[in-house]
């Protein structure tokens, strides 16, 4: 029986399963009905079973750790509960610290755009807002509704902030300065000195969150600090709104000469410094 | 006589002994650690997958009894935390991408040169010890798209079937054989300048 390619192309996409053992009834009968005829199929069937032994016998790879030494039960349970909470970044509380890293690196980004075009309040407002999964809404203090975040606090008492733990429901589950991305990782809250490497030297942080202060008393920030410039993100990705405020100092002369910010289709932001 | 996976959790759900539970983690840890280890190339990573996938089994232990194999259970968490990693490489590799200048000054380390690409793999020419073939087939299956390698991986080196694959990556039996198929279709490909694999011409891309 002379076979055309038609049925060689038809066969050979059922080889690899004919080969598992993962074929059966009219399927397994007609492969094996065509190899039985075919001069070329069968050495395509002995080729995928040379493959999958290579595969098979390949070196066990193994780490030196006992991970079963190693585990422990996470601190705020001691039963194997669904609703159990951890206090390892786990996936969704890492989700939530990249949400709020992100509006961090946005801010100091837009902060910057600002900075460098010397915008002013009006021209921020009506710039148009950034939307994404990560971040529900980022807008620069000066656009934000109510003016959560109060001009007269100093920069030493921002900075005392971060440490605390958060005093309402917001912050409760957050860490408070998170560098979540390694591309935003030296950025925030960092008093370190800067790499060596590094081409410009980045600009002090400070994070606060969550910060709730009257709005009557109204001295400028900048008035303090000329050279700080500040910038607030806020994150409601669970309903209850977190607000984050990065301050940062910049060095006139140390303002780098490219800023890029890129954003991909998760709404996560990329800042290069 | 070894307790079942099934006995082991009924076991510590029972009675709380932590043993248990770490009995099970020694039975799987080398499975899940060299999956991760095929899957990420990086034992770093890999170390920390196995790590958080047991916490994760551990948080959900009590929603197992309804799984159909504690193995597929357990290799899906696996699966999900490295596609969160692969994800994340490629959203940075992304950014890698987007960032390179030719322009840029020499000094500039996030540039990407292709001509930089690393490339450690033994000449074709050479004749291969068993180690040597085990490294040339890891650094092909790198090569192999995110999901055949997966599939590659759980069926060819992990044993599992076509229906057990399919409920660990969450795609159809269907797609399981394709990526299967295709898979070994492009790993042969990779592999036949060391192994002179295929004697005939490949009849279906």
């Amino acid at each position: 029986m002379t076979l055309n390619l038609q049925d060689c192309t038809t066969v050979n996409s059922l080889l690899d399963a004919y080969h598992d053992g993962e074929l059966a009834g009219d399927e397994k009968a007609s492969v094996e009905m065509h190899l039985r005829a075919c001069d070329v199929c069968p050495q395509r069937l002995a080729e995928i079973g040379r493959l999958v032994t290579m595969l098979k016998t390949m070196p066990v790879v193994s780490s030196k750790i006992d991970f079963a030494d190693r585990f422990q039960i996470p601190a705020a349970s001691s039963l194997p509960l669904s609703s159990a909470s951890s206090n390892r970044v786990i996936p969704g509380q890492f989700g939530r610290a990249a949400a709020i890293a992100a509006a961090v690196a946005l801010c100091l980004g837009f902060g910057q755009y600002v900075l460098r075009h010397n915008m002013s309040g009006s021209e921020i407002a009506n710039l148009q807002p950034v939307n994404s999964t990560g971040v529900n809404t980022v807008r620069t203090r000066n656009s934000m509704p109510g003016n959560q975040v109060s001009k007269t606090l100093q920069m030493e008492q921002l900075a005392s902030k971060v440490d605390e733990p958060p005093s309402d429901q917001g912050g409760a589950r957050e860490t408070p300065a998170i560098p979540a991305t390694p591309d935003t990782g030296n950025q925030t809250e960092n008093k370190a000195p800067a790499k060596k490497e590094a081409r410009v030297k980045p600009p002090v942080i400070r994070v606060a969150k969550n910060l709730k202060t009257p709005d009557a008393v109204n001295t400028s920030l900048a008035s303090a600090l000329p050279s700080a410039k500040e910038n607030e993100g806020v994150s409601s990705g669970d309903g209850i709104k977190h607000s984050l405020v990065a301050y940062y100092e910049l060095d006139p002369n140390t303002i780098p000469e490219e800023l890029g910010i890129s954003t991909d289709e998760d709404g996560l932001y990329a800042i290069k410094m | 006589m070894d307790l079942t996976d099934g006995a082991l959790i009924g076991n510590y759900l029972k009675t709380k002994d932590l043993s248990f539970y770490k009995t099970l983690i020694r039975r799987y840890q080398n499975r899940v650690y060299s999956a991760a280890y095929r899957l990420l190339g990086n034992a770093e990573e890999a170390e920390e997958v196995v790590q958080d996938t047991f916490v994760k089994v551990h948080q959900n232990l009590d929603k197992f009894r309804h799984q159909a194999s504690f193995s597929s259970w357990v290799f899906r968490i696996t699966h999900n935390l490295c596609m969160d990693i692969m994800r994340t490489r490629q959203r940075r590799n992304a950014f890698h991408l987007i960032s390179f200048d030719p322009q840029g000054s020499e000094d500039d380390s996030r540039s990407i040169k292709l001509n930089e690409l690393p490339d450690d793999m033994p000449n074709p020419a050479q004749q291969l010890d068993s180690e040597e073939q085990g490294q040339v087939i890891a650094a092909s299956m790198t090569k192999l798209p995110d999901n055949q390698r997966t599939v590659l991986m759980l069926h060819d080196i992990e044993g599992f079937s076509y229906q057990e694959i399919a409920d660990i990556t969450g795609a159809s039996i269907g797609t399981v054989r394709s990526r299967l198929h295709y898979g070994r279709i492009k790993l042969r490909e990779l592999l036949d300048p060391y192994f002179s694999l295929s004697t005939v011409p490949t009849a279906s891309r």
